[in-house]
């Protein structure tokens, strides 16, 4: 994930830096002492999580919410208790935090998010890293397109010259390559466990050491592919 | 003849009582770098630029608050008061947090109520960020 830091006083956006510190996978791009900056930087480029100050000088964070075309997740950083209620009537704003800020309450926030990430990318199939537009993929059968869900593939086996698109209810041959295909899948969904399988990671029941289970299927994970299995898993 | 004393509701007593607890809890509490060293976790360059940083921008919040007051500006004061809150919870200092929160809401309401207790805290804290 990445994250700005929108917050008038120096001191503020240090200690949020140090906050930021203890997460693994947040990366700060840029620190802003004004509002109006912060709107200028988004209306270039987009962020996964926006640390906003609700007191700044001319325009409040509420203000920056509403101005706001960025869908980025914001986290209400303020020295109030008694704003949250408002707080919470806005959809971007993920949580509200309270100074002083723990690392402990700083981490749980930083777990909300990811996971009201995580849902919207998989709703909208896309993220930073795809141009991916729809939910779905078109698969050449017998000189027809055939429509697939993304959520309705449950894996994809190499074959030699073709590969295998599982569904609940299908098995369909299709002549292509898993590189190929692996272009075309959105990649907040899909994992390649072993260099004959890509997997949609929410149709995983459970996993052992070296496969997954996937309905009654059972897919092999390659050891070098395991670690970004373990790093994407929600793990208790 | 010895003049009686002013009745005091029951209510008004622990509102009094709960005021003399809060006076004597600040009147105790020291600034302290808890919250920072909690922060810090043993990050010892951290903590002395934050200190630094917090030793720059305390005096320019405590000028802005001193102008606040001569222009008589509550909703500037307020403002100031808002920001300063920060630097009393980052030290330490959770009754005053308190006190600047009511006068903080004082102000918002055109009253000034608190600010001697406010102004005290502020003398502490000078006296604190000085002294590092």
């Amino acid at each position: 994930m990445n994250c700005i830091i929108v917050d008038d006083q120096d001191s503020a956006r240090l200690v949020v830096r140090q906050l930021c510190e203890g997460i693994k996978d947040l990366d700060i791009i840029e620190e802003f002492s004004s509002a109006i900056e912060a709107i200028k930087f988004l209306n270039q480029q987009s962020v996964d999580v926006i640390f906003l100050d609700i007191h700044m000088p001319g325009f409040s964070g509420f203000d920056f919410v509403q101005t706001l075309k960025s869908a980025a997740q914001i986290v209400l950083i303020t020295a109030d208790k008694d704003l949250a209620i408002e707080a919470y009537e806005y959809e971007s704003i993920s949580d509200y935090l309270v100074k002083p800020i723990t690392q402990e309450r700083f981490k749980k926030s930083m777990n909300k998010v990811k996971n009201k990430l995580h849902r919207t990318s998989m709703i909208q199939h896309g993220g930073s890293s795809s141009d991916l537009i729809g939910n779905d993929l078109y698969i050449n059968i017998d000189r027809r397109l055939t429509k697939l869900k993304f959520d309705d593939i449950l894996f994809i086996k190499a074959k030699g010259d073709y590969i295998d698109v599982k569904t609940h209810k299908e098995m369909y041959v299709v002549h292509s390559t898993l590189k190929k295909i692996k272009d075309k899948l959105p990649d907040n969904i899909f994992l390649q466990t072993h260099r004959s399988y890509i997997i949609n990671f929410t149709k995983i029941i459970d996993i052992e050491d070296n496969s997954v289970l996937i309905e009654k299927n059972v897919i092999p994970i390659s050891r070098s592919n395991r670690p970004e299995l373990i790093r994407r898993l929600n793990l208790l | 003849m010895a003049q009686e004393p002013p009745f005091i509701s029951p209510s008004e007593k622990t509102y009094l009582k709960g005021l003399v607890h809060l006076k004597i809890k600040i009147m105790s509490e020291m600034p302290n770098f808890n919250y920072i060293d909690q922060l810090a976790d043993g990050d010892e360059a951290f903590k002395s630029k934050l200190l630094q940083v917090v030793k720059n921008e305390f005096p320019l919040e405590l000028e802005q608050y001193h102008e606040a007051v001569s222009s008589s500006d509550l909703s500037k004061i307020a403002s100031v008061v808002h920001k300063l809150k920060n630097k009393i919870s980052m030290l330490g200092l959770e009754s005053s947090y308190l006190i600047a929160q009511e006068y903080e809401e004082s102000l918002k309401q055109n009253k000034t109520s608190k600010k001697e207790s406010f102004e005290e805290v502020l003398t502490l804290m000078t006296d604190f960020i000085n002294s590092f």
